[in-house]
């Protein structure tokens, strides 16, 4: 969960899949896939927009590590549900006792997900999380 | 947008309230996530559970393994564990490093959990086998392509946490590959102009799979103009690098595997408009492809993976026979405890150690540091060795036939002359 004024994000959309356990650096949130059209950019504290489709099973994992050491993405957007995402932050809750925000959009506000743009989380969602 | 709500049994609510301890009530929690971003409507039971968590990857695995030991967690079905960091029984280059220390304390948190220590990729080769029809759940790319295709045995591809969870409440989301209409092939994939001599050698079935993999992506294919008694070591080279090159977790070979007996039976009768036909010129590219550019100075020659069959130890041991591994070389093969158990009473593991051959158990040569500080070129007889090392310990490979890699361990430099590769290039 995001903390403080934190229903406002930066959006950071990755354009191409990321392999996340060779592509991100834990410690800092960057991702250093050089192939990568984002590459150089952090995810941490970034609402994240996905490509669609069925990422690296170890990206789960990853996930799990960023919250662990405090670099995850602020709010993961998917267009689709996606059993890695998801089980990433059902983990995190289990473990960490705070998980990885996710959230389904619809497709016209996640094609209008742009990097650099602001979104605002729905309060309505924010208000019924933890 | 929020999920479908997941239908629990009565039995599956009490779990989830916590009737048989707060580790099942975990499990449940999360494959109820697991449930829901996958469309299920409600969970199937499993019969026994193969688990790739024991794999280190990052202390949040570890935390996760001692949460539930700290819940008393104990596998409600036969659980067996895959390939861990190090070998275990002898713990090779790597073991002084620090996170040696949290591998080898993720292994044992796993054995506490009740699952046995099996320590391979290649579960299908323990005793007892999954039968035909039998709901499982596994973990490991190759074994859920397997025991999908070659077995009929039912699983989805399981991953960290969702297999231990899995194994623990004996439940998993009825979704996937465990429904019928599902398996049913989706695009046909032809080998018909594959010359007969081709179709007779391993390797072809390592390039095979390359382009079925990537040929599929996802989907079930047919593999149709295969050989009727085409062997099991065959087609667990196509599926096992076509779990990579794509995300196949199950094909159909008409004729030859169970729920192919004809192309129908395989499609459930539906008109397939995706055929593709398998040329010479895409096995020689394929080939291309899985071969790194070559310094033409030797540096390994690693056999076995995924780990080792039995008939493959035999034809290992007959080849090496007499011989001796280059002093400038090494040669590692890798296997699972119970086949490299059953190799010993055959005599293979002695035959191949007389010739200088180093055995590995437990683990695998592309990530467990057995080649960190070598220069020059692998050889090896595995596609998926050849597709994931690189990647993973940025050595150069090349894709050679078994005959090739002994070869090349006993005189120490490259060798590439098999037969097979000018009938291909043809």
């Amino acid at each position: 969960m995001a903390v403080g004024s934190a229903n406002t994000f930066e959006v950071l959309r990755l354009t191409e899949p990321l392999n996340f356990w060779a592509g991100l650096d834990i410690a800092t949130g960057e991702i250093v896939d050089r192939q990568h059209p984002q590459h150089g950019q952090r995810v941490t504290g970034k609402a994240l927009v996905l490509p669609p489709g069925e990422g690296s099973s170890s990206n789960t994992s990853v996930l799990v590590e960023t919250v662990r050491v405090g670099t995850a993405p602020g709010v993961v957007i998917i267009q689709q549900h996606d059993p890695i995402v998801e089980v990433a932050a059902a983990v995190a809750r289990e473990i960490y006792g705070h998980g990885l925000d996710v959230l389904i959009v619809s497709r016209q506000t996640y094609e209008e997900l742009q990097t650099g743009a602001s979104f605002v989380r729905p309060v309505e969602r924010a208000a019924s999380e933890e | 947008m929020t999920a479908a709500a997941v239908h629990l049994t009565a039995d599956e609510q009490r779990m989830l309230e916590g009737a048989d301890g707060p580790a099942v009530a975990l499990a449940m929690r999360v494959l109820i996530e697991l449930a829901k971003a996958s469309g299920a409507e409600d969970f199937i039971p499993i019969t026994r559970a193969h688990v790739v968590g024991c794999f280190y990857t990052g202390q949040a695995g570890v935390d996760f393994a001692q949460r539930l030991i700290d819940l008393k967690a104990q596998v409600r079905v036969p659980t067996t564990l895959n390939t861990g960091w190090l070998n275990l029984r002898n713990e090779g280059p790597r073991a002084e490093r620090p996170i040696a220390a949290a591998a080898r304390l993720l292994m044992d948190l796993y054995a506490q959990m009740g699952c046995a220590q099996t320590w391979t990729c290649a579960p299908y080769y323990l005793p007892e086998r999954p039968a035909y029809g039998e709901t499982i759940a596994w973990g490991e790319t190759n074994a859920v392509a397997f025991a999908n295709s070659v077995l009929g045995a039912r699983t989805n591809r399981f991953a960290d946490f969702t297999d231990i969870c899995a194994a623990i409440a004996g439940r998993a989301p009825r979704c996937g590959l465990y429904l019928d209409e599902n398996r049913l092939a989706e695009i046909v994939i032809q080998v018909d102009k594959l010359p007969f001599d081709v179709l007779d050698h391993d390797a072809c079935y390592h390039l095979l799979g390359h382009i079925v993999g990537r040929l599929a992506g996802d989907r079930v294919p047919a593999i149709d103009g295969l050989p009727p008694d085409v062997d099991e070591d065959r087609l667990r080279a196509i599926v096992s690098i076509a779990a990579l090159t794509g995300s196949l977790k199950m094909m159909h070979v008409v004729g030859r595997t169970p729920e192919a007996a004809d192309l129908d039976a395989a499609t459930g009768g539906r008109q397939i408009a995706e055929v593709h036909s398998i040329t010479l010129d895409d096995l020689t590219s394929a080939r291309e492809i899985l071969t790194g550019p070559g310094t033409g100075r030797l540096s390994a020659v690693c056999v076995g993976t995924p780990h080792l069959s039995l008939p493959e130890f035999k034809q290992l041991a007959e080849r090496f026979a007499g011989r001796h591994v280059h002093p400038g070389t090494v040669c590692y093969v890798s296997a699972g405890r119970f086949v490299h158990e059953a190799a010993q009473r055959l005599g293979y593991v002695g035959e191949v150690e007389r010739a200088g051959v180093t055995v590995i158990t437990d683990t695998c040569t592309y990530y467990s540091g057995y080649l960190d500080d070598v220069e020059g070129t692998v050889v090896t007889n595995s596609a998926k060795w050849a597709f994931y090392a690189p990647p993973n310990i940025r050595v150069d490979v090349r894709l050679a036939t078994l005959d090739e890699c002994v070869d090349s361990a006993v005189r120490g430099e490259v060798v590439a002359d098999d037969q097979f590769w000018r009938v291909i290039a043809a």
